[in-house]
């Protein structure tokens, strides 16, 4: 008995996924064909071995190491926008950390008469990353205002920011092309004094970038990170809400750009950030 | 996803579907797990863990099943912003962990483990076979790791979960055309598997 067009078939009949003619063919050719009845019957009874034999599960067990690990790891988004940073992506969402405190500066506390082993302390200035990272995406003004009432920030033009760093940051000299200086608030931090400029792109969204001029360097906290190199400079990148940070040391300068979009532009900044 | 007739409601899931939730408060629960919310990632995996756990074990054993769940986990709330519940949470979760598990097979080489017992059955089946009888479980399991992940991802969404055609065609990203001859081509390997290893229905 020829059964090469219904052995395919055999699965859809006992599942029920067949139509009422092509079932009433196959069960009038099963009740003639030992060897396809054979068939149906094991591979029903393969399922009833499967059900009877499948144990229960417990899986509050893994929930808590799953919880502790949620606790101990940053979830970051995935993005699939981009394809130059999803291998960042890949990489931040396995990187183990979990803090929200941006910079954590590290400010000298020595007198002028002493420098011992106890002259540096550690500051948290607790800038909640996400929140930040979160606001330059949708709302750039309202991430430089926080960072403005918490670190007695203000508004300056080019020539009292200048003034007020004793330098003239970078982003002053050139900007990549495709974005446009928007504003230039300072910051108070307790490490040193920082610029936080808001540039825009053609399209309307911003990014900040953030200019110091300390030996220490920008801390992303436990952020997961990455150190990779970029347009020739050692920089570490961190992600958060789709977008991208990095972070770069040019000559005495740390340089900081939050809300890049992706690699390409990460590199364009990085490019044009010289002194 | 809908249940066929066959299907064996496992640990009393019947009342534990996302289907059974309003569509507002689902969205409730994945906005605010994917925002870090743990009270609603306890929800999300309450809701989803049962099922995700079996069809991990299943692909990977019960050894590596752990493991591979909480890396499931962790990528689930990591993606769960991008769900736009063009299926249900449960082909799209599904999706994800079958992936995970697959690919975890891949990494880990144990496909090539299968095809050295395969090619050695002798050492491996039959001299413990002559020993002792083996219950049918410890048959069942010896010859599910006989075929390959795919096929007892698509056999566990059958015979465990009761999906129909449709929904494991969802979470295989397969043509719902190909789903009966797969299933038919898997039950077939199980079957030879389970007969080489003195299984008598």
């Amino acid at each position: 008995m020829n059964c090469d067009w219904i052995e395919d078939k055999l699965s859809a009949y006992i599942d029920k996924e067949v139509g009422e003619e092509g079932r009433l063919r196959i069960a009038e050719h099963c009740e003639r064909c030992e060897s396809c009845r054979s068939m149906v019957s094991q591979f029903m009874s393969i399922g009833r071995l499967m059900r009877q034999t499948e144990s229960r599960v417990d899986t509050d067990a893994v929930w808590e190491r799953v919880a502790v690990r949620l606790d101990n790891a940053k979830v970051v988004p995935i993005s699939t926008k981009a394809s130059n940073k999803n291998w960042v992506y890949a990489i931040l969402a396995t990187a183990a950390s979990l803090s929200l405190f941006w910079f954590v500066a590290r400010y000298d506390t020595s007198t002028e008469h002493g420098d011992d082993n106890d002259s540096h302390q550690h500051a948290s200035l607790a800038v909640d990353f996400q929140d930040v990272f979160r606001l330059t995406k949708t709302d750039p003004r309202a991430a430089i205002a926080k960072l403005v009432a918490k670190y007695q920030g203000q508004e300056l033009s080019q020539t009292a920011a200048t003034d007020y760093l004793g330098y003239e940051p970078a982003l002053y000299k050139s900007v990549p092309e495709g974005f446009a200086r928007v504003s230039t608030h300072v910051l108070n931090m307790p490490c040193c004094k920082c610029s936080a400029t808001l540039c825009e792109r053609s399209d309307g969204t911003s990014l900040i970038v953030f200019e110091h001029k300390d030996e220490q360097p920008i801390w992303f906290g436990d952020s997961p990170s990455i150190e990779t190199q970029c347009s020739g400079k050692i920089c570490k990148i961190v992600e958060s809400a789709g977008q991208l940070a990095v972070s770069w040391k040019n000559q005495d300068r740390q340089l900081t750009v939050v809300g890049a979009n992706d690699l390409a532009e990460v590199n364009q900044w990085v490019a044009s950030m010289e002194l | 996803m809908h249940q066929s007739e066959s299907s064996n409601q496992m640990d009393g899931q019947t009342n534990n579907r996302s289907s059974a939730i309003p569509r507002e408060e689902l969205e409730t629960w994945v906005t605010n797990a994917a925002s870090g919310s743990r009270e609603y990632q306890k929800k999300i995996y309450e809701l989803l863990a049962s099922r995700v756990y079996r069809v991990i074990r299943k692909i990977v054993g019960a050894n590596n099943a752990d493991d591979v769940m909480q890396d499931f986990v962790i990528q689930l709330f990591a993606k769960l912003g991008q769900f736009r519940f063009e299926s249900s949470l449960e082909t799209w979760s599904h999706r994800m962990a079958v992936n995970q598990s697959l690919q975890y097979l891949r990494k880990s080489n144990r496909e090539d483990q299968r095809v050295r017992k395969v090619a050695f059955p002798t050492n491996m089946f039959e001299e413990p076979m002559i020993q002792r009888q083996a219950d049918d479980a410890e048959v069942l399991h010896l010859a599910m790791e006989q075929i390959s992940g795919e096929q007892r991802a698509i056999l566990h969404m059958k015979e465990i979960e009761g999906l129909g055609y449709e929904d494991i065609a969802g979470v295989l990203g397969i043509p719902e055309g190909t789903v009966g001859s797969r299933l038919n081509k898997a039950r077939k390997d199980l079957r030879a598997s389970l007969i080489h290893l003195g299984w008598e229905t």
